[in-house]
């Protein structure tokens, strides 16, 4: 006569037993544990019949859940090992009403009772009634269905049923929003055609392929009188033909203009007869060279585009540097309220930032993308009193920086660009103590310095620069201030600790792949009350006990190490 | 602090629910139907003629777990909304039904003017439709494809420089 165990231990005896492949000796622990636990039947069984379906035996494994059902009605443990069992044999049906009795007899409490829940859901979106949606929803909550699709995906919706294809077309919001791209098919002759809405005008158009042929543009054209937004990115062969084509039409609406053909080449000209010919534009992107050309007079200065708030060229060429001043002034007076500024190379090189002063909205200045190897502009001090976001990045010239006063600067991004700690001087501290015979620079209260990122850059400077620049104490309104692989350049416990006696507004501090040790990030920690975000990836030197404090003053800290 | 006043709703099939009346105010037409009411007529219940009472029950459920998001925004700008089909966690599990009662919850969420709600379901739809081919749209929904061989074969070609990203 075997030892009597309790219900746990026969469990695991049971489980012993059959790992050790003695699996006679485990069902017959088993077949006595239900002998003797009568009222724990349930656990007993269930591990049976894991087992039995371990070993292949569905059968049995099937008949022991269906025991667990019908001893326990109110244990949904039976239902969903029986339920298993049976989706395991594409038995889904059977499976399916099942998991529904299961819902009906366990009480909520049951701990099984949202798994139960859950396979039952899953298993009823898989094989429960299909609806149709076109034969079973208005027009009106399609469109709001299928506007959730890109204009592919609608178009592949068109060739699932005739219901489908008549519902979708009449639901005319779907077709308003066009996009033409395909790198390298032809678009067959009549399909732009058919594929305009059939009453009503355009509302954007995104032309994303060189194979469209004159008379489908025009054909789109004439149907683009209420079009907001136009995106062209193609190399057509006959681009100019495009371009006047374009002019023939009258945009009384279109506010977003993107042009991206990098190889294309546009006269000063062009660019302007576009924003005289489209007053209502707010935004353009010419992802193109401008040349200036000299022999065109240029416009009257009486004529400016109001409306435009953003404007992007990739790059102006002039030959002649004496006309790109005369140009650069009057060209700003062309767009007076231009916020974003996305800043071409001129002849290879930055824009000095003197001809903007006439700008006043700008908020946005962007120098990216230049080429290097050129020779800096050095241009006079410039006083931005809007310019609130300065963002200069892949090779953005230190030139761009020098000397310019942006007081009511939030937030300075710079990132893969040498700027010299005294152009960051004149930026960050735009008044410094010995500049007192300066003239004031207005300082609007609602603006102070937001953000600060430096990203592989190295300011120039005898010395350690971030410990420099700390001590200018113009950090205290700083919230997020990124510093990502600033070793190099002086980011370490000294500075922070400089750093710490007086920003103590940080939120968000990056500090990645930095020498700075246990010092600084106490420092943080104890300084900082409002820190929610600290990364301290590649930080070799801050030990775990440092790691395991900040985690538990700061929300997010994150501290993975990169093995090379 | 006085209790949160309860109110009761009818469904299409006579069962009668009581929820909480911020609940229920979720649903525009509710809100608006109460607003007009006489303040003791609230005491009855209030038919919700197009909504059984599974579904009632279902979307009641949704509002409970929304009872204190912000209200809807007015603004109808289609420029501003996003093709973003990304829907939380929660509903994400909530939406998990077969498509008899998804369709049903968008209909009554229509219906009720639950924009949040009729939101998640079209989203829920359109994440069933999106990336696939039209012969996995149809086994999803189950559709007959009507179209001949030839009528299909054209169509397809049609739209073929569209499969090419």
């Amino acid at each position: 006569m075997p030892l009597k165990f309790s219900p746990p231990e026969y469990i695991q005896r049971a489980k012993a037993e059959y790992k050790k492949g003695r699996k006679e000796e485990a069902f017959e622990l088993l077949q006595e544990a239900l002998r003797v636990y009568p009222d724990q039947c349930v656990d007993f069984l269930d591990i049976s019949s894991a087992m039995h379906s371990a070993d292949g035996d569905n059968d049995l494994a099937l008949q022991e859940a269906h025991q667990m059902m019908k001893r326990c009605p109110g244990e949904g443990k039976g239902y969903l090992r029986a339920g298993k069992l049976l989706q395991g044999r594409f038995k889904d049906k059977k499976a399916l009403s099942l998991y529904k009795l299961g819902l009906k007899s366990v009480p909520r409490r049951n701990s099984h009772y949202k798994e139960l829940c859950q396979m039952h859901d899953r298993l009823s979106m898989k094989i429960g009634p299909k609806v149709d949606p076109l034969r079973n929803v208005p027009l009106e909550v399609l469109e709001m269905i299928f506007l959730n699709l890109s204009y592919k995906e609608r178009l592949f919706c068109l060739q699932v049923s005739k219901t489908w294809r008549d519902g979708l077309s009449q639901a005319q919001t779907l077709w308003r929003d066009i996009e033409l791209l395909s790198k390298s098919k032809r678009i067959k002759p009549g399909t732009v055609e058919r594929l305009l809405p059939r009453t009503g005008l355009i509302n954007s158009l995104r032309i994303g392929t060189n194979f469209l042929s004159r008379s489908a543009r025009s054909c789109i054209l004439s149907r683009s009188h209420q079009l907001r937004s136009l995106e062209v990115s193609a190399s057509f062969s006959d681009w100019q033909t495009f371009m006047s084509d374009m002019r023939s039409v009258r945009f009384p609406n279109l506010q977003r203009l993107t042009l991206n053909s990098p190889n294309m080449n546009f006269s000063d000209h062009a660019v302007y007869s576009l924003l005289q010919h489209i007053p209502s534009l707010k935004w353009l992107d010419l992802n193109a060279t401008m040349e200036l050309d000299r022999s065109i007079p240029l416009p009257s200065p009486t004529f400016s585009s109001r409306e435009l708030e953003a404007f992007t060229i990739r790059h102006i060429y002039c030959p002649a540097n004496d006309y790109l001043e005369t140009w650069l002034n009057l060209f700003c007076l062309v767009i007076p309220n231009v916020k974003l500024l996305r800043l071409p190379s001129v002849n290879g090189d930055s824009l000095p930032t003197r001809f903007l002063c006439d700008l006043c909205p700008l908020q946005r200045l962007e120098y990216c993308e230049l080429p290097p190897g050129t020779y800096p502009i050095v241009p006079p001090t410039v006083t931005f009193l809007s310019i609130t976001d300065l963002v200069v990045s892949e090779d953005g010239y230190e030139s761009c920086l020098q000397g310019d006063m942006m007081p009511n600067l939030q937030c300075l991004r710079v990132s893969h660009a040498d700027v010299s700690l005294e152009a960051l001087r004149r930026i960050l501290h735009f008044q410094s103590p010995d500049d007192a015979s300066q003239e004031t620079h207005i300082k609007l209260t609602e603006f102070v310095l937001r953000e600060v990122t430096l990203c592989f850059t190295s300011p120039t400077n005898d010395g350690n620069p971030v410990l420099q620049m700390f001590q200018w104490k113009t950090f205290e309104s700083v919230e997020i201030l990124i510093l990502q692989n600033g070793d190099f350049f002086g980011v370490d416990d000294e500075a922070i600790l400089e750093l710490t006696s007086q920003a103590s507004n940080l939120q968000r501090v990056d500090l990645t792949n930095t020498a700075i040790t246990g010092v600084a990030v106490r420092a943080l920690v104890k300084n900082c009350p409002k820190l929610e975000y600290l990364c301290l990836n590649d930080c070799r030197y801050v030990p775990p006990d440092a790691i395991n404090l900040a985690r538990k003053h700061v929300r997010e800290v994150s501290s993975k190490i990169n093995q090379w | 602090m006085s209790a949160v006043p309860k109110i009761q709703l009818t469904s299409s099939d006579g069962a009668v629910i009581e929820v909480d009346r911020p609940v229920a105010e979720r649903s525009v037409l509710i809100k608006h139907l109460l607003e007009d009411l006489p303040e003791e007529s609230t005491t009855e219940a209030i038919p919700v003629p197009n909504v059984n009472e599974a579904v009632l029950r279902k979307v009641l459920e949704w509002c409970e777990q929304h009872k204190k998001d912000p209200p809807p925004s007015n603004d109808e700008d289609s420029e501003s909304r996003k093709k973003c089909t990304d829907i939380d966690e929660w509903d994400q599990k909530f939406m998990q039904v077969d498509q008899e009662m998804l369709f049903e919850i968008i209909l009554a969420a229509n219906y009720l003017d639950i924009k949040a709600l009729l939101d998640v379901g079209c989203k829920t739809v359109a994440n069933m439709i999106k990336g696939k081919t039209p012969e996995e749209i149809r086994k999803t929904f189950n559709i007959q494809n009507d179209f001949t061989p030839e009528e299909e074969d054209q169509i397809r070609r049609e739209n073929e420089w569209a499969e090419d990203r």
